[in-house]
């Protein structure tokens, strides 16, 4: 639900509720005040009717008039009586209706005789004002509720738009991707201190995102030469003329480490490089024969691994791309796709418009497959992979914009590119 | 053959030197671009390996000046920097061949056997080796006049051995040779493996003095009288 949704509907809660108690307020206040006004009525009724029976006693015997009614009581009666006031329905023969009235209800004694009398005013009147507060309170509301979602409208959107153009530059940052973010400069001073904020929060870690890559790119370097002179030291050790077993074992052991923190590095400097942006230059290439050509090149090892390697061009296409990555990227795929497949498997590889898709027999996938492109994710069986090749490609296809998805359904698992 | 070795890093430059030594070539030394600048001022050399960062100056300095001279010194660029900027610089000055570091010794000799063949024998290019000969111009090996039939990788597999022979050469250098960028090649010694096996057979059959042995579980020694 939106800022604004939220704060109009509280709003609109707030005034319903106080509009509401207000009114019914109000209709009790008057209701009252009406109340006390015929009440009033009917107590000069009841005196200027009782005035004229003590005068005229005729007044009183005779036919009850439409408003007023006398009734002689026992005495007994006459002490129990209380004088009150209330509302009551009379049925009108002329409109077959009930209609209010207010009435009093009194007694008194003339001339040792006791005597009821009912007083009553009809509340029309009183009914008609009602109806017309009602309405009165309704078009009220309707001019609240224009009035908020007027204010909603126009005003809190504007007020809230550097918020949402904040919001907006946040959700398409990306530290690998833009150095700097430019806020629009805002009157209010939340946002200002919201935007001052996230720029220092961002650029802190853009620094310390920057320094991480230098430093992996820098420490890969440092450790090249060593590395390089270790190996080349015990490749002339190698030469050695009067080498036995015991000692090639070792030299065998120390050379398989020595290699695998070869590649290691290799593959973390070349992924620094990539993420550093150090591939800038970009060539046409001929897809469909450049893959034919990278496939050609996995046929014998393919065919030593008794796996069907088997390539299908629905389309030519070309890329512009770099070159030297592109291969980096399908060297690993089809060679992943040959390496994690299974006796007599099988290799398919497809090349579209747009899109490559490699597909190969395997086993069943035990994790998730977004886990994979991560680093130093790997095969627990195999501990002599890096676990950096599909990180690889991931950069790779990253820095290229290509989308990479992977999926694996009972044993085969594809890969598709898509440029 | 002369050589000068231009490297800054003393260890990596005996272990050049000592490597390529066995292989009869005369090496100098060079650890510094001044003391380069100067060798290569005061004498001629047939093949130049050499360092791009060093101290007192960039290698493709000494490229230039050494290309600018109009000799036939040939030059392999050895770099740790491994970018693609500086192996296109560098051949566009005139390097004859560029090889990224960290690179094995057997690599690097086999570069410089090749240059220095490219350079000195333009008439004849072949190799021979006891009753072995291969015509690297039409890419052919046979044994007393006879063709030995071997497909693409089993005819580079034979140009590296004999570049190395009678050295150990190391597996990966190997599979490195034939299937470049090492960087996933983990499995591949089986593979390996079995293309030996295939070229030893060839050989064998062919008639051929010389034999690839294994070297414990280190790598392989092509062997000839």
């Amino acid at each position: 639900m939106k800022l604004l949704h939220i704060t109009t509907l509280r709003i609109l809660i707030l005034i319903f509720s106080a509009v509401s108690i207000w009114s019914a307020y109000f209709y009790f206040s008057l209701q009252n005040e009406i109340n006390e006004n015929i009440d009033e009525y009917l107590d000069n009724r009841k005196f200027e009717i009782i005035r004229k029976a003590k005068k005229d006693p005729s007044s009183y015997s005779g036919l009850p008039q439409t408003d007023s009614k006398v009734e002689a009581i026992e005495k007994q009666e006459f002490d129990n009586a209380k004088e009150k006031h209330q509302d009551i329905e009379v049925f009108e023969q002329l409109e077959k209706e009930y209609e209010p009235y207010r009435q009093l209800e009194t007694v008194f004694a003339e001339g040792g005789k006791y005597f009821k009398l009912t007083v009553r005013a009809s509340m029309m009147d009183k009914e008609e004002l009602m109806k017309t507060i009602f309405y009165d309170v309704l078009l009220l509301y309707v001019i609240l509720f224009s009035l908020i979602i007027f204010l909603n409208r126009v005003i809190l959107q504007k007020l809230w738009k550097p918020f949402y153009s904040t919001l907006e530059k946040l959700q398409n940052y990306r530290l690998d991707k833009d150095a700097i973010i430019y806020f629009e400069t805002s009157r209010i001073q939340e946002f200002r201190n919201l935007n001052d904020t996230v720029s220092r929060l961002i650029n802190n870690n853009y620094q310390a995102y920057q320094q991480q890559k230098q430093f992996i790119e820098n420490a890969s370097h440092e450790i090249q030469t060593p590395l390089a002179i270790a190996s080349g030291k015990l490749e002339l050790f190698m030469q050695h003329p009067n080498l036995s077993s015991e000692h090639a074992d070792i030299i065998q052991s120390v050379n398989k480490n020595l290699e695998r923190l070869s590649s290691l590095n290799k593959s973390l400097l070349l992924l620094s490089k990539i993420d550093n942006n150090q591939f800038p230059e970009r060539t046409v290439i001929q897809l469909d024969d450049f893959i034919r050509k990278l496939t050609e090149e996995f046929e014998q090892f393919a065919e030593y691994k008794k796996i069907r390697i088997n390539l299908r061009i629905e389309e030519k296409s070309t890329i512009s791309a770099n070159k030297d990555l592109v291969e980096i990227l399908f060297r690993n795929l089809i060679k992943n796709a040959i390496y994690h497949n299974l006796p007599e498997g099988f290799v398919h590889i497809k090349v579209l418009k747009d899109k490559v898709i490699i597909e190969n027999s395997g086993k069943e996938l035990q994790e998730g497959t977004e886990a994979l492109f991560n680093r130093f994710v790997k095969d627990s069986v195999r501990t002599e992979s890096l676990g950096l090749g599909l990180s690889i490609v991931r950069s790779i296809a990253d820095l290229h914009n290509y989308t990479v998805s992977y999926q694996e359904k009972n044993g085969i698992h594809t890969i598709i590119i898509d440029f | 053959m002369k050589i000068l070795i231009v490297e800054d890093e003393q260890d990596m430059l005996n272990s050049i030197t000592a490597y390529l030594a066995r292989e009869g070539y005369v090496c100098e030394i060079a650890t510094t671009f001044i003391e380069a600048d100067e060798k290569l001022y005061l004498n001629e050399y047939d093949c130049l390996i050499l360092d791009i960062t060093l101290p007192g100056g960039n290698g493709l300095d000494l490229l230039e000046k050494l290309k600018a001279k109009k000799n036939h010194t040939g030059a392999i660029i050895i770099s740790a920097k491994n970018s693609i900027d500086d192996k296109i610089k560098g051949l566009n000055l005139g390097a004859d061949d560029y090889l990224p570091k960290p690179f094995h010794l057997s690599e690097l000799n086999a570069r410089v056997n090749a240059l220095l063949r490219r350079l000195k024998f333009e008439g004849s290019n072949n190799i021979e080796v006891g009753n072995l000969k291969i015509d690297l111009d039409q890419r052919i090996a046979c044994v007393e006049k006879k063709a030995l039939i071997l497909n693409r990788k089993e005819y580079e597999l034979l140009l590296f051995f004999v570049s190395n022979k009678n050295r150990v050469v190391k597996k990966t250098s190997l599979t490195e040779h034939l299937w470049g960028d090492s960087i996933y090649q983990v499995d591949s010694y089986d593979f390996l493996y079995s293309q030996i096996k295939n070229l030893r057979k060839k050989l064998t059959e062919g008639g051929c003095k010389a034999d690839i042995q294994t070297v414990y579980g280190i790598g392989y020694k092509f062997i000839s009288e």
